[in-house]
């Protein structure tokens, strides 16, 4: 109890310094944003009207206050570029990253699992080389090289979907997930090899313990002895590198939204990145930190939550 | 006593060797000029005259492939050669004395490391600006965390050493002892982590380069190659897959190596 609470305490601490870095770091650029907003031409007088409209003559410590006590209250800022609050800019585009997310999330889990366990427990050495082998070369693909490879090959060639032809969750919701099914798999393919990998050496470790072979020596069969304890000691690390991947995937989901052409949050950020529209830069920014300090929180837990030794220690 | 195999450091040494030596081939030789232009020749496909045939500019993929791998392997040597003597500089320095700037500086880092190195690329460009310099130097001071972190474990575990609490009572100075004691045992730690570093730093490279926030055209960079690609994956998918293999390659080749090098340190 006394450790959730303190790790609580630090979640907060942490995501209130990110929060200031990433405000600091976006208010001390050059660029001032009135004199972009008007052009070069403005005259002086414009500039300084427009200043103490957006409230940039106030001193910096104020204004990063007032900032994340509207972010808080989910007042996200305002575009320069359209003039129209950023969580309006958002609302849409949200739902179809998370959709994105959750989609490569599940895939990853049901895709690792499985193989994880045929890699570690199949005793042939043939099959352990080629196993390997192929989950190293899988590893090394960019996810972004994926995507494209699956707009090739089941998209042009074969015809399973047309590359480009996103269809918004509003309009059809079943119709959007089958087009999100594809960029889903491209970033689930290389992470699930990757959990793949940590399990395959994970149940190999637990396979040479001592409480294995007591298990064997009393007659248990070795599909109970795997699926009953080993799975259960093998799957800790597993779960661990699984949570954080739901922070791994968002990036990646950036990505993957330029292969697909999906409107998602990524398309967003790297074309506010690319105007410098930085009030929509920052608040995506502090969003996705946010999530990433959240989820790195919870796996923290259920790794205690999941093995008592982490709990006590 | 028989050597333990170990394919993944042989696989891995062949296909980096093979990665920078066409690399390196790239720099001083190629059989096309990478950025000529040839509107007669726009999308030839792979052929005995152009081996991975040509791009919309009628461009020799080939060359470009060269060029843009040594491209990756420059940017990603500067970026882990920039993160790898900080990050040891302030790992060994924070091991070694400890302390209250030990303590925040190991937070710093574990906060950094959370972080995927593309979001804060992304940031570092959207507020310096977008060129190779920008992400050589985004990339670079990313990448000091994970070394400092890794550095200052060693340096703490070697600093309790008898070897050198007995150099401490012999009157050997700070420097001395952190250079002539405590640097060569970083070694066994350094050399697996600059491999694994390198090949993150390939990647986040080709990624960068592929939203477009990289290196920029005309110089070719397998990412941007990739990028540009897709908009004639239906008429010349060959552009695509030879960047995207190259990326790849790259990889592989330092993902292997790295693993098997970690491999004979634990053997």
């Amino acid at each position: 109890m006394k450790t959730l609470f303190s790790k609580c305490a630090a979640l907060i601490i942490t995501l209130f310094l990110v929060s200031a870095l990433a405000f600091f770091a976006f208010a001390l650029i050059p660029a001032d944003p009135a004199t972009t907003m008007l052009g070069s031409e403005a005259t002086p007088e414009a500039v300084a009207a427009l200043r103490a409209q957006l409230g940039l003559d106030r001193p910096l410590p104020v204004r990063y206050f007032e900032w994340l006590t509207g972010f808080l209250r989910g007042d996200l800022g305002e575009s320069y570029l359209y003039r129209m609050e950023v969580g309006q800019m958002l609302s849409g585009k949200l739902a179809v990253s998370a959709l994105l997310t959750m989609l490569s999330f599940l895939l990853t889990v049901a895709l690792s699992i499985p193989l994880g366990v045929l890699a570690g427990s199949v005793r042939n050495r043939y099959f352990d080389a080629a196993a390997v082998g192929l989950n190293q070369l899988v590893m090394s693909v960019p996810p972004f090289f994926l995507g494209i490879l699956a707009c090739y090959g089941l998209g042009i060639v074969l015809k399973w979907f047309t590359p480009g032809a996103y269809v918004s969750p509003e309009k059809d919701f079943w119709g959007c997930v089958r087009y999100l099914i594809f960029p889903a798999l491209s970033i689930a393919i290389p992470r699930s090899a990757m959990a793949v990998k940590l399990l395959r050496s994970a149940i190999r470790d637990q396979l040479g313990q001592d409480y294995v072979r007591t298990a064997r020596s009393r007659g248990a069969s070795e599909t109970s002895i795997l699926l009953r304890q080993v799975l259960r000691n093998a799957l800790l690390p597993v779960i661990t590198f699984l949570a954080v991947s739901l922070a791994e995937i968002m990036t990646m989901s950036i990505l993957i939204e330029q292969v697909f052409s999906i409107p998602g949050v990524g398309q967003l950020l790297l074309s506010s990145v690319s105007n410098r529209d930085y009030p929509v830069v920052l608040a995506i920014v502090m969003l996705l930190a946010a999530w990433i300090v959240t989820i790195h929180f919870l796996a923290d837990l259920l790794t205690r939550l999941a093995d008592p030794r982490v709990r006590l220690g | 006593m028989k050597k333990k195999r170990n394919p993944m450091l042989l696989f891995g040494g062949a296909i980096s060797l093979l990665t920078v030596g066409a690399a390196l081939l790239g720099a001083f030789w190629t059989p096309y000029n990478p950025t000529a232009v040839s509107a007669a020749e726009k999308f030839c496909p792979p052929s005995l005259v152009h081996l991975l045939g040509t791009d919309n500019f009628g461009r020799d993929v080939f060359s470009r492939v060269l060029q843009g791998m040594g491209a990756s392997l420059l940017i990603a040597a500067c970026v882990v050669a920039i993160g790898c003597l900080l990050g040891a500089a302030i790992g060994c320095l924070c091991g070694y004395f400890g302390g209250p700037a030990d303590f925040l500086l190991t937070r710093l880092c574990d906060v950094v490391t959370a972080f995927p190195s593309v979001l804060l690329a992304l940031v570092v460009v959207s507020l310096a600006g977008r060129g190779t310099v920008q992400i050589v130097l985004a990339l670079g001071v990313l990448f000091i965390p994970s070394f400092a972190r890794l550095v200052r474990g060693e340096a703490a575990r070697c600093r309790d050493a008898s070897y050198i609490q007995s150099a401490r009572l012999m009157g050997v100075s700070h420097g001395r002892i952190l250079l002539a004691h405590i640097l060569p045992n970083l070694k066994g730690v350094l050399v697996p982590a600059i491999v694994i570093g390198f090949n993150n730093a390939i990647l986040s490279e080709a990624s960068m380069s592929f939203l477009g926030l990289g290196v920029q055209p005309p110089f070719p960079s397998l990412g941007s190659m990739l990028s540009d690609s897709q908009t004639y994956l239906q008429l010349a998918p060959w552009y695509a897959f030879s960047a995207g293999a190259a990326i790849a390659l790259l990889i592989l080749g330092f993902s292997l190596l790295g693993e098997g090098l970690q491999r004979r340190r634990r053997a």
